[in-house]
């Protein structure tokens, strides 16, 4: 009988808790595990907060949970965090950390810490197929021994090793084994006094780890004093430590610790003399100092081209399909709310939008691939040395690319930085990335005013956000967000190719996201755009009389300046649903529903609009407030509606003021 | 072979396509710019060299194209970094001209996927825009110049593989 009868979630259910360095592999392992299809990503932070998944083995049911890839269980980023606080509050009866097989001795630097913790650990000694191809040889048992766990050798991505490693996780849950680490005499010393202190303590003492706790707050770690913060022993602890160094004791065990990771690794592994991996060669080039910036834009650029020239006939394809659906339900519906509704409503304003699917999927595939080749990683290296001199670091870069995809999981993926002031900072300027959600905007208002310069144009628009996002970086990082910027360590993953498989996966799966949310909130937004320009009853549709226009001449003194008319002041306005919902509004306003080309017809025919309007409304489209869900999520992130709001309000304020002096400057200059 | 002689063959290799690169995306910037237009003011024989210029292009069917043109010469410039370095014995210096081939072959990629967007635009799909489109309106320098990149890819594709040490 396994032991597992004895854990304390006895009966057939069990939790584990996959954890590991970033990059090693942990969400393959999820996946193959639990047959999800999470996305696994080639550089580290791909797993920002915890996943959970279940499957069942010889009768067992395993709920496994992904936790975040941390270096260590300190708390210097939210990600080590809610790794660290998932393992002591939850307690899973088992923890399999995925340890990457080709770097042993950066890997084994969390082992010691886990075992400290006194989780019920597991190996599961990944990606060791690369580590034997390149020569590398480790000795499983001798590992096993040393270090008193069980070690599975497995290839997270080929779904090997996956029986072995459940096997020994039935055998390994409900086992209590104390792992314990010397650390010499004088801090055996104090370790031991601290847990005196706190053994006075019956809910520390079944909350908590003793042993770790004392060690932690010896370290001085902030998130361990937050434990005993307002419990009697607290004084008492801090009355101990008052006088010592403990940034000299965080050194000391930190050296500690990886003597004991010399000893095991001489003892288990051997390898061959090391010769240049190609990947080291190809980063002479590509984060070389002179060429690695242009051809991180180089990439960006055709990236981009792609996305936009390949796109287009798919786009005209869908357009075809939506104009003849229209047609169908105006021969066909005979009361006019009811063929309005459908027609202008429904198919007009998700049709608008989901016209531009090609170019999305195509967006996603793009940095798919640039992602999964290990490129981004680099790009964030290279970036470093610009991001710096702005007051950011390199790994700020990574949630920023990420943003010309989508804002709101790029906002999540800043949970890496392990500075708040670095990640509140990467926040704020995020939103300035130009999302793919806004790209139907620009193509439709550069299409129409710019011929055939819309595609620099829309390149512009995209390198203006990057400016603006530099700018703001450099302007609250030296006034409201003033502080040091905390030095750049990041690991960059080997080169792969990129798997068709995995690369076509991702960008589906934020492409579905794309059409969920066409499904979803931009139907409610278009609905809502429809009953407006419908009501009262009777009145011409979208006209000057309806409620939309109401509304619109209500808001149109705020964008006088800009040289926005009331149409364009309720498009931005209904935009914060989402930003596809701008076109949508703006079909329904010209009355030209669904169709790419009537909308075009529409604007260009407007007196109101020019290209210097329309330059200066693709502006104020990048810049102002983002959407409704990357609200949410800056809230949920920085946990603050003061930075929220300040969010929201900088943005509006930024994308007024470069309308303004886009319009009023072109009047001057007599271009308008 | 031996590897003295490798190295110069490695280096011509790097210093003709990085010159023929880096030349194209000159002109395409100069194009796109209108800095041609600084003929004109050397009178009767800047026009000339203008006229000649353009006709230069259009045979070559070089664009009038900024960015084209800066990726162009980023990627001659990193040819020509592998060919300085191995001119200079620096046996790493074959990674830029691994990199380089790597950049040449992925840009004429995005070329020929953007000539067959706009090949299905306009045959089957018979976009207005497009319709006195041809393949000789995408045809541009970073598709037929990779023809010579490709098979210095294959040559080393088998002794170069991402994720193997095989690199000699």
């Amino acid at each position: 009988m396994p032991d597992i009868f004895k854990s304390k979630n006895s009966g057939k259910k069990l939790r584990v808790a996959l954890t590991g360095n970033p990059n090693v592999g942990k969400t393959s392992l999820f996946n193959a595990l639990t047959g999800s299809r999470q996305h696994v990503g080639n550089w580290p932070g791909v797993t920002v907060e915890k996943k959970t998944g279940t499957l069942k083995h010889e009768g067992f049911e395993i709920e496994v949970i992904d936790l975040p890839g941390t270096y260590s269980l300190t708390a210097y980023s939210p990600d080590e965090i809610v790794a660290r606080d998932y393992i002591i509050e939850e307690k899973p009866d088992v923890v399999i950390q995925v340890l990457d097989a080709t770097n042993l001795e950066r890997n084994l630097y969390l082992t010691t810490q886990l075992l400290e913790l006194g989780a019920q650990v597991l190996i599961a000694l990944n990606m060791t197929d690369l580590a034997e191809e390149r020569g590398d040889s480790i000795d499983i048992q001798k590992m096993e021994e040393f270090l008193e766990v069980p070690v599975v050798k497995t290839v997270a991505r080929e779904e090997k090793g996956i029986p072995a490693l459940l096997d020994a996780v039935l055998r390994t849950a409900g086992k209590e084994h104390v792992h314990k680490i010397g650390y010499g005499n004088a801090l055996e010393s104090k370790i031991g006094e601290i847990m005196t202190l706190l053994s006075e303590d019956t809910g520390l003492k079944a909350a908590y780890p003793l042993r770790w706790l004392s060690v932690k707050l010896l370290e001085g770690d902030e998130n361990a004093f937050g434990k005993i913060k307002g419990r009697p022993v607290e004084s008492k602890v801090r009355k101990l430590l008052d006088s010592e160094d403990m940034a000299f004791f965080e050194a000391e065990m930190a050296d500690q610790r990886y003597e004991t990771i010399s000893c095991l690794t001489a003892l288990i592994s051997k390898k061959p003399e090391r010769v240049l991996e190609p990947s080291d060669l190809i980063d002479r080039v590509l984060t070389s100092k002179k060429l690695g910036i242009p051809i991180f834009l180089a990439l960006m650029w055709g990236a981009f081209d792609v996305t936009f020239t390949f796109g287009t006939p798919f786009m005209n394809i869908i357009d075809s399909f939506f104009g003849w659906l229209s047609g169908v339900v105006s021969t066909n519906v005979s009361n006019p709310w009811l063929s309005s509704f459908l027609g202008d409503g429904i198919i007009g304003g998700v049709g608008s939008v989901i016209l531009f699917l090609p170019n999305i999927l195509l967006l996603f595939l793009m940095l798919s691939i640039l992602e999964d080749s290990g490129y981004l990683a680099r790009a964030a290296f290279v970036m470093d040395r610009l991001m710096y001199s702005i007051g950011l670091q390199g790994k700020a870069s990574i949630p920023m690319l990420m943003g010309f995809g989508c804002t709101v999981p790029a906002i999540m993926a800043t949970r890496t930085l392990e500075s708040p002031r670095d990640r509140l900072l990467t926040i704020l300027v995020t939103p300035f990335m130009s999302c793919g959600a806004r790209m139907p905007v620009y193509v439709v208002l550069a299409g129409t005013f710019f011929g055939e310069s819309a595609g620099s144009v829309i390149f512009a628009i995209y390198i203006l956000g990057i400016m603006v996002a530099i700018f703001s970086a450099k302007l609250l990082g030296s006034t409201v967000l003033k502080g040091e910027v905390s030095p750049f360590i990041m690991e960059l993953p080997p080169y792969r190719l990129p798997s068709p498989k995995t690369s076509l996966l991702h960008m589906w799966e934020n492409g579905s996201m794309y059409l969920k949310k066409a499904g979803t909130i931009i139907l409610a937004g278009v609905v809502l755009v429809w009953l407006a320009a419908s009501l009262p009853v009777g009145v011409e549709y979208g006209s000057e009389s309806s409620l939309i226009g109401s509304l619109g001449h209500f808001l149109e003194p705020l964008v006088a300046p800009l040289g926005f008319d009331w149409k364009v002041a309720v498009a931005l306005v209904f935009g914060f649903v989402a930003k596809e919902v701008v076109i949508g509004s703006l079909g329904v306003l010209y009355g030209a529903g669904e169709d790419e080309s009537a909308i075009m017809a529409g604007m260009q025919a407007d007196p109101a609009l020019d290209p210097v309007i329309a330059f200066g409304l693709m502006v104020f489209t990048l810049l102002y407030v983002p959407c409704v869900a990357t609200v949410g999520v800056i809230k949920k992130e920085t946990g603050s509606w003061k930075w929220t709001l300040f969010s929201a309000a900088y943005g509006t304020t930024l994308a007024w003021i470069f309308a303004f002096l886009i319009y009023q400057g072109s009047r001057i200059l007599g271009w308008t | 072979m031996d590897i003295e002689a490798n190295y110069q063959k490695e280096k011509r290799f790097a210093l003709v396509l990085g010159s023929l690169y880096a030349a194209a995306g000159l002109l395409q910037l100069i194009l796109g710019t209108g800095l041609a237009g600084i003929f004109f003011y050397l009178g009767q024989p800047g026009e000339v060299l203008h006229a000649a210029l353009l006709a230069f292009a259009d045979m070559l069917f070089i664009p009038a194209d900024i960015l084209g043109g800066f990726v162009l010469l980023v990627v001659g410039a990193t040819f020509l970094s592998g060919a300085k370095e191995l001119g200079a014995g620096i046996s790493e210096g074959k990674a830029y001209v691994y990199v380089g081939t790597l950049l040449a072959l992925t840009f004429a990629v995005v070329y020929l996927l953007t000539l067959s967007g706009n090949a299905l635009d306009a045959f089957v799909l018979g976009g207005e825009a497009l319709k006195n489109w041809s393949f000789l309106s995408d045809l541009k320098p970073g598709i037929y110049l990779a023809v010579l990149a490709l098979p210095a890819y294959l040559s080393r594709k088998t002794r170069f593989s991402l994720g193997k040490p095989s690199w000699e």
